[in-house]
């Protein structure tokens, strides 16, 4: 999976794309783990995410682990209202930050 | 809205994507709402995924049945398999939706989902199989 970045004042981009699913989420997680660099915040822009599953849940959540190890902010934005509801009914927006735009997770990674 | 499909599939992620074909198929012939076929595919994959990884351990030789029903009130999906007894209505406790980022489990969220999103789940084990009907009410 090709995960197209861009880096806006100091924070990573990273612009997820399709189904993250139970076929897709460990691809997702590894591109993901190639995409990070030095950057100390990081936003996953998910406008392009047409579906999330509990395996793609699964995957989001590795990622924020080994974020937070690092002590890196992470944040997601842009979600569809379908992928949404599915990060909200399991509470995975509260571990999570979930932003409408992606001005809005930038704001709240900046100290 | 009608239709019914009957899909008897080896426990396999590539024929379970046959499955999801065919619903992509009777959704665009029948022109199912787009929040229909999201919720019946991600209910598909969850409890398929449930019994090819889980269930069968992901032992090809062995086989599922699917059933979908469209009517004009509802849609039925029914999941026949010949696994182990595995009810997911009391054996997978909910995850604590309110744990931090450690806390958090990773398993249990697929059956939490698809409890969460249909509007009626029943399990049955019937001789040596184990069958689940969901039903979303439109």
């Amino acid at each position: 999976m090709q995960i197209r970045t861009e880096t806006i004042d100091g924070t990573l981009i990273a612009y997820a794309a399709g189904r993250i699913d139970g076929s897709s989420a460990l691809d997702f997680k590894r591109s993901m783990q190639a995409v990070l660099g030095d950057e100390n915040t990081v936003v996953v822009d998910c406008h392009k995410v047409t579906e999330v599953s509990s395996a793609g849940l699964s995957a989001f959540l590795l990622i924020a682990r080994e974020l937070q190890e690092q002590g890196v902010k992470f944040a997601l934005c842009c979600m569809a209202p379908r992928v949404r509801i599915v990060f909200e009914m399991t509470g995975f927006d509260k571990i999570i930050p979930v932003h409408a735009t992606r001005d809005g997770a930038l704001d709240s990674l900046r100290d | 809205m009608s239709g019914e499909i009957r899909l008897k599939i080896q426990a396999s992620h590539e024929q379970l994507e046959l499955v999801e074909q065919a619903i992509d198929e009777m959704a665009e012939l029948e022109q199912w709402p787009e929040e229909l076929v999201f919720k019946v595919k991600l209910v598909v994959e969850e409890v398929g995924l449930n019994i090819i990884d889980h269930g069968y351990g992901n032992d090809e030789t062995q086989e599922l049945e699917f059933r979908l029903v469209a009517a004009d009130d509802s849609v039925t999906i029914e999941f026949i398999d010949e696994a182990d007894p595995f009810d997911p209505l009391t054996e997978s406790p909910d995850p604590n939706i309110d744990a931090g980022i450690e806390e958090r489990r990773i398993g249990g969220l697929g059956v939490y989902l698809v409890r969460e999103m249909m509007d009626e789940v029943k399990y049955a084990r019937e001789g040596n199989r184990n069958r689940l009907t969901l039903v979303t009410r439109l």
